[in-house]
């Protein structure tokens, strides 16, 4: 499965080159194509926690956090 | 057999809310009742309501998709998108419907995040042959807009558009240097990103396309001739603003351009149900994509219906069409 293998491809390198912040933005990307926004949330935090400004990236998480809320706010807040 | 129960998903967040909800009007109108039990769910915010019982309004349960009822609750089986703009054109509400493993008629999440964008969505197309993109530069929020290196870059006038909407809200044709920033300000107003392009002098087409599992088939082309100066909010929703003109007064072969290059774009991004692709014929034959509507605009006075009813297709059958095919997406 090609995700899988970005993914793994990905890791690699992350693990090679740990202060590589773009790697975890490109990870991130990655797993936010598969819908695993929990992964992506990690990923793209890591990069913001390096990268504050990083517009792009910000505009992810705000876009997951949306999505998330939509399904998980009636939970908590009933 | 059962009837499905359809939450047909209107209005949204967008400057375009009212067109949706037009749009969603005529949908509701169309469906076949004797296979749907057809809910409008109008979606504002976190509020998703619809009318209950006795025309009293209820919230949509997001955490199972359903709304409740005197003696239960109904659980809604498919959803049909009718929103233009966010979160029903940029990938949100796909998102969330497919975390709940809910089929529904528009494309993909990807393809739905990637269209949306409008300078991404240059790129993707941007291989196909014969296709022809204005130059850019895009702004994201918080970065200055150095208006003599751009329109050094693009000439003028520019067309300044938020980078993620629709609609034509919060775009400016620029025709001097120091209208630049003003306009830039508007259309961030719309969006975190800001898209500066030449200015493309042509003819305007519409072209709707309709993408199954196994089949792309592209509509009539329509011309828009706007009253306006280009085709704003304005001449795009109200009456008389323009002529839209289906099929358009186009020599054959050129219509089967645009038809061939709108069925590619749509196929390179991974589009699904209708969408519609927008372009610009030069005097000298090139033709421009400008971007692509994965939720084109339904209602009475929109080019879509028009087209499907050119090539001879019923609404109520596309739509039935169009669900048969995403139910059960491969």
């Amino acid at each position: 499965m090609e995700h899988g293998k970005d993914i793994e491809r990905l890791t690699a390198a992350i693990e090679a080159s740990p202060e590589d912040i773009s790697l975890y933005a490109e990870r991130g990307k990655v797993h936010f194509r598969a819908h695993d926004f929990g992964s992506a949330l990690n990923d793209f935090n890591r990069v913001l926690l390096a990268d504050g400004d990083n517009e792009e990236i910000r505009q992810y998480v705000k876009m997951i956090n949306e999505i998330l809320d939509f399904r998980y706010n009636d939970i908590y807040n009933p | 057999m059962k009837k499905l129960n359809v939450a047909l998903l209107a209005g949204g967040d967008s400057s375009e809310r009212e067109v949706a909800l037009a749009s969603a009007g005529l949908v509701f109108d169309a469906f076949d009742r004797t296979k749907y039990n057809v809910f409008m769910v109008d979606v504002h915010g976190r509020h998703w309501t619809c009318e209950g019982a006795g025309g009293r309004r209820v919230e949509v349960d997001k955490t199972d998709f359903s709304i409740p009822t005197a003696d239960g609750k109904i659980l809604f089986d498919y959803a049909f998108i009718m929103i233009h703009g966010t979160p029903g054109e940029d990938g949100k509400l796909q998102g969330y419907l497919d975390m709940m493993g809910i089929p529904y008629s528009t494309s993909g999440f990807v393809s739905s995040v990637e269209t949306f964008d409008k300078a991404l969505c240059k790129r993707i197309v941007s291989e196909i042959d014969g296709l022809h993109l204005a130059r850019e530069v895009l702004l994201r929020r918080g970065e200055q807009a150095d208006a003599e290196a751009i329109t050094a870059a693009l000439g003028l006038p520019v067309f300044v558009k938020p980078n993620a909407s629709g609609s034509s809200c919060g775009v400016t044709k620029v025709k001097a240097l120091q209208e630049l920033e003003p306009a830039v300000r508007k259309a961030f107003g719309e969006g975190d990103a800001v898209l500066v392009e030449e200015f493309i002098r042509g003819r305007e087409f519409g072209c709707g396309v309709w993408i199954t599992a196994d089949a792309v088939r592209s509509l009539p082309v329509t011309e828009i001739r706007p009253h306006k100066e280009f085709f704003d909010y304005e001449a795009k929703y109200t009456v008389g603003m323009s002529d839209e003109i289906t099929p358009a007064e186009l020599p054959a072969q050129t219509a089967e351009r645009i038809q061939h290059l709108a069925a590619a774009a749509a196929r390179v991004c991974g589009c699904r149900g209708i969408v519609r692709v927008d372009f610009i014929l030069t005097d000298d034959g090139r033709i421009y994509m400008v971007e692509i509507n994965s939720v084109p605009g339904m209602s009475s006075g929109s080019i879509v219906p028009k087209q499907l009813a050119a090539a001879g297709l019923k609404l109520t059958e596309v739509i039935d069409a169009v669900i048969e095919d995403t139910r059960c997406r491969r």
